[in-house]
């Protein structure tokens, strides 16, 4: 037995080393990993699904998905185990095994070619690469990319090698390749990670002058990937929509944040993550509880420097027959620490350089995490350099390295990466209720989307999961609409937030209409969701629910929902053209807005006849608050004189006509505006009473006749002091080594508008003053401002904005203070305040609709069926004429719609394709009688079958060719 | 036991004499600039022009030391690994600015040592 394991001591070890994922479960019952940017799927085989389309439809409107499709054969890892009927923790736990085992084999393999006979270099090789700092955040999060670049990478050399040693014939060169080229495809969920891979691979062919080899290997890489590729690269270079910055893929651009702590000294230490150096106020770790261990115990930072400093000394060893793979180790080394260091100094400013000339090199945003994998690599290999040495010591101070190692990355064995027991904890179990709504979410289709709310970016359970994306998304093929944290660059972002802002406001009405125009069919209430938003609007009470546990799904009423696709019964140019998303929820469902300076719609024959307007006035005092907000010298704004007492409209009307006034009926009674018969208002100087037509959310009045130009509606409110009158004169002293301060509280108070809060005050001596206000509650400190007066020995009149945090709950504190005395002055500051005021600012819209002179066409119905997320069928019936189409999914130029009779023959007719409602695809179609079929498809996906099938066809090829060699041996 | 007396520290003395023998004009020269160097950057000559930096001075002397003391790319590495402790001694004292400083001479000597590493290797390979 002894003798067995001494002779099979190495293949032991790499087995144990295989097994580490099931040391993070043990104690820790039925959880799963999860969370933030670690997405495992609580129903792998939907998201293996969604890998096989480049749309994908089930986040805020959709988006293009070219680039994950890559992660096709990291969820095939995961489908394979759950299709089998295990369950989801052990699926888990086999796919991190899989992975685990896969980087193991990788490195043993890798080593086993270099250092041939040497196990001990071996061993080492495996220790160090499998078990070092970098890879903690790439387990942390289950990183897709990160894992296939460092299990691939030294299995491509490995292969390589094995070519180079005539140890494999060429078909056998060729179909490892290639498997290991499917393997390395999960790269291509971020492509820069793709381009590491291959720039390793063309590093090492050109240091070993083997160009036709080299040639070969980065073919079938490529030819495998192509799955990828060419659809990733359609979307980037030739899509309509190309991507000119990293915002326009879904990226933030966060290079000079995350290389603030990629020094040289941190980088070659392989610790030049961002969130280790996030602190709180007492310095301890924001993010990383470990950290504090290697940036404070002596014999953590001891290691980390003894290892690269092992590295340096690998150059010095003799080893003629491996002197060209260590130049290849060098370069790689310095490439690793010259890339990672972003563009942290001294190296950052050509790299900055390089993001600025060099085309597509921006998309290297993450330049630590991309490119250490070169330095693990390199690193790992130079320090077996030293274990070549042929000395009887050299294999017990190898055991004392290797055991030394694997006490430093601690937390990657324990499962510590993982945060155990913390708030952040990745550890969760799933509550029962998550499931059984996922069931009924996927038995119970309305085609309907689901809101998510509250609409915070991220989603943080009470439970333990945070998310980034909704939760839906994890275990059903359902469409939601979430606030995501890459969401911006999304069209439908802009309307999205102003549907949460409706629900925030309780405005269902509003809601109701954008809901519409989103195809929501469902609001998703999350009660254990941690939010200042905690309260679910009232209204939605009246709609029809299903409850599971802390979840509740609110039915929108079937007569106030809309199909994805739809005809609209008028059209209207939003006015201006940046503010649509606030005119949305002031229209009708069947309502479509358009934007006047597009040039698919300028084509519409007799546009004027058919598209009307719709106006959105500035708004005075909303004006003058944004205004403040975006001043980056706000005091210089804070001495001008302002009347809270009126709002002023200011709008440009473009035709002669009659308009429909429209105003916002926001708390409308808090400014004392009675809308129970009419609104008096100043017209262009000139006062009217404008009869009211319709109230609720929106108040819409009797028409107006107003000729082309510029116009003014000026609005009396009686907006009142909330601290009520406040004549007298305070004056404040302070002679002592403390602030002094007094306390206004308004209590209760509505979070849901801006403030302005005005002062009279005098300087008679001493110090500045400072003014303080404070959003609070009994639990928590919303928001603190902080303004400071400059000193004035005359009396003058002070005003500044707050803009509170929208919370149910909270009331504002202000208070003048008087900081304590400087000991050089022994008489202190005197300071007098007086007519201290705080106003509600008035926020709400006014529009002005004017109706175009002909209603669209409508047909008698329209029918569909999504076929998949990139393809609908439908059919049109009783078509009168022109018309138009709405397909409310996120706009893009590769959306095409195709029309046929109805015996299936095309019509050789391609409609006006614009954007619609701000978000979505609409179509003109002119001028067709009758009933059609039609088809809506995303073209992209054509690419991406075509190059799927040469993927396949290619592994196909090779593995038969592989087999039929080995076969015929 | 004395080290000192060893045969190995003996011998190494001896190479190190020889050697220096050999080399008397080169290590002179090669003192001499680096000592004007150090002089140049105390008296703030060329600024604001050109800053004499300990930067440039170790990068000068790294490549002083080729040309003049004929350094390959082990001595080369041998300086790397040398700068490299200091800057750990340096990082575990908590002085992280000239520990970081002393990490940037550790880059710039491993570029150097790999650049020669290239060299050498190219020398060897090409047929005379």
């Amino acid at each position: 037995m002894i003798e067995k394991i001494k002779s099979n001591w190495l293949l032991i070890i790499l087995v144990l080393y295989c097994l580490v994922p099931i040391v993070w479960y043990i104690g820790k019952g039925d959880v799963l990993i999860n969370g933030l940017d670690t997405n495992f799927p609580l129903d792998p085989v939907v998201w293996f699904m969604r890998r096989l389309f480049v749309w994908n439809d089930v986040a805020s409107g959709g988006i293009n998905f070219s680039s994950s499709t890559a992660g096709m054969f990291f969820h095939l890892v995961q489908v394979i185990p759950f299709l089998l009927g295990v369950n989801l923790q052990f699926t888990q736990i086999i796919s991190l095994i899989f992975w685990f085992s896969s980087l193991v084999f990788s490195a043993y393999y890798f080593s086993k070619k270099v250092f041939e006979n040497n196990k001990v270099s071996q061993i080492v090789f495996v220790t160090i690469y499998v078990f070092n700092v970098y890879l903690f955040n790439s387990w942390e999060n289950i990183k897709v990319a990160n894992l296939a670049v460092v299990v691939t990478l030294p299995l491509f050399l490995g292969i390589f090698i094995s070519y180079i040693k005539n140890e494999i014939k060429i078909h056998q060169f060729i179909f490892y390749t290639a498997i290991v080229g499917l393997v390395s495809s999960g790269s291509g969920i971020n492509p820069a990670y793709f381009i590491v891979i291959l720039g390793g691979i063309i590093i090492f062919g050109l240091v070993q002058n083997k160009l036709k080899i080299l040639s070969l290997m980065v073919g079938i890489i490529c030819i495998v990937n192509l799955f990828w590729i060419v659809p990733t690269a359609n979307h980037f270079l030739f899509s309509h929509n190309n991507a000119s910055s990293l915002s326009d893929i879904g990226f933030t651009n966060w290079l000079d944040s995350l290389s603030e702590h990629t020094s040289l000294l941190n980088v070659i230490r392989l610790q030049g993550a961002w969130d280790w150096y996030a602190f709180d106020d007492s310095g301890a770790p924001l993010y990383i509880p470990y950290a504090i261990n290697y940036f404070k115990r002596f014999p953590f930072i001891a290691f980390s420097i003894l290892l690269p400093a092992l590295a340096i000394f690998g150059f010095l060893v003799k080893e003629e027959k491996l002197k060209k793979i260590k130049i290849y180790f060098g370069i790689i080394l310095l490439l690793g620490l010259f890339l990672g260091s972003g563009t942290h100094a001294p190296t950052g400013v050509i790299y900055e350089l390089l993001t600025r000339k060099l085309p597509f090199f921006s998309f290297f945003r993450s330049p630590w995490y991309i490119f250490t994998p070169y330095l693990t690599l390199s690193i790992a290999a130079l320090i077996s350099y030293v274990f070549l040495i042929k000395k009887n010591v050299i294999k017990y101070f190898a055991l004392i390295l290797i055991i030394g190692n694997l006490i430093y990355v601690y937390p990657l064995i324990t499962g510590k990466i993982y945060r155990p027991q913390k708030p952040d904890s990745f550890f969760v179990k799933f509550p029962g209720y998550v499931f059984e709504a996922g069931n009924w979410l996927n038995s119970d289709s309305d085609g309907g989307r689901i809101l998510s709310y509250p609409g915070d970016e991220i989603e943080n359970f009470k439970w333990g999961y945070r998310g980034i994306e909704s939760i839906l998304n994890l275990l059903s093929t359902r469409e939601t609409i979430f606030s995501g944290l890459n969401d911006s660059q999304l069209l439908s972002s802009k309307v999205i937030d102003s549907l949460y802002l409706a629900l925030q406001r309780d405005q269902i009405q509003i809601a109701e209409s954008i809901a519409t125009k989103l195809n929501i069919s469902t609001i998703f209430v999350k009660n254990d969701q941690r939010s200042l938003w905690n309260v679910s609007p009232e209204s939605l009470e009246n709609y029809s629910s299903e409850v599971f546990g802390e979840w509740k799904f609110y039915q929108i009423p079937k007569n106030k929902y809309l199909s994805k696709i739809y005809f609209p019964t008028r059209i209207f140019y939003g006015l201006p053209t940046e503010k649509i998303e606030k005119m949305i929820g002031s229209t009708l469902a069947k309502d479509l807005i358009v934007n006047s300076n597009d040039t698919i719609i300028a084509q519409i024959p007799d546009k004027n006849k058919v598209i009307g307007d719709i106006t959105i006035a500035k708004n005075s005092q909303l004006e003058d608050f944004e205004a403040y907000q975006k001043n980056s010298q706000r005091q210089s704004l804070s001495f001008t004189s302002r009347d809270p007492q009126q709002v002023d409209y200011l709008f440009e009307v473009v035709n002669d006509g009659f308009y429909q006034p429209i105003l916002e009926s926001f708390r409308l009674d808090n400014f004392g505006i009675d809308l129970s018969k009419n609104l008096t208002v100043l017209l262009d100087g000139e006062e009217y009473r404008w009869k009211v037509k319709e109230n609720g959310d929106i108040t819409s009045f009797e028409d107006i006749k107003l000729s082309s130009g510029t116009h003014k509606v000026t609005v009396k409110l009686n907006n009142k002091n909330l601290l009520g009158n406040q004549n007298n004169v305070l004056g404040l002293s302070n002679r002592e080594d403390k602030e002094k301060f007094l306390s206004f509280k308004i209590k209760p108070f509505t979070s849901a508008y801006p403030y302005l809060i005005e002062f009279d005050y005098k300087n008679i001596y001493g110090r500045r003053s400072i003014f303080i206000v404070e959003q609070k509650n009994d639990n928590t400190d919303f928001k603190f401002q902080t303004e400071g007066p400059p000193f004035s020995p005359e009396r003058i009149r002070y005003s500044f904005y707050f803009n509170p945090v929208y919370v149910t709950n909270s009331y504002l504190d202000i208070k003048p203070l008087i900081l304590p005395t400087n000991k050089d002055d022994s008489l202190g500051t005197k300071i007098e305040f007086s007519n201290l005021a705080v106003y509600p600012i008035f926020t709400n819209n006014m529009y002005f609709i004017k109706k175009s002179e002909n209603q669209l066409n409508t047909p008698t119905e329209i029918t569909f069926q999504k076929i998949n997320p990139v393809k609908y069928k439908g059919q049109v019936l009783g078509s009168k004429g022109s018309h138009a189409i709405v397909f409310s999914e996120n706009f893009s130029n590769d959306w095409n719609l195709k029309l046929f009779n109805l015996e299936g023959r095309q019509i050789n007719y391609t409609p006006l394709h614009f954007s619609a409602n701000l978000y979505a695809n609409g179509w003109f179609i002119d001028d067709l009688i009758g009933d059609y079929e039609f088809e809506v498809f995303y073209k992209p996906q054509v690419v991406y079958n075509v190059f799927l099938t040469i993927s396949i066809v290619t592994l196909i090829l090779v593995w038969g060719c592989y087999l039929w060699k080995k076969y015929k041996k | 036991m004395n080290i000192f007396k060893t045969n190995f520290f003996l011998n190494l003395l001896r190479k190190i004499d020889t050697w220096s023998k050999k080399k008397f004009l080169s290590i002179s020269i090669f003192n001499f600039v680096i000592i004007i160097l150090f002089l140049l950057r105390s008296a703030g000559y060329f600024e604001p022009y050109f800053l004499i930096s300990v930067n440039f001075i170790v990068v000068v002397g790294l490549l002083l030391s080729i040309i003049l003391l004929g350094a390959k790319s082990r001595e080369i590495f041998i300086i790397c690994l040398l700068f490299w402790l200091f800057a750990g001694l340096l990082r575990i004292l908590n002085i992280e600015t000239w520990a970081e400083r002393t990490a940037i001479y550790t880059f710039e000597a491993l570029i150097i040592g790999t650049i020669f590493l290239i060299k050498e290797s190219f020398k060897k390979s090409t047929p005379r």
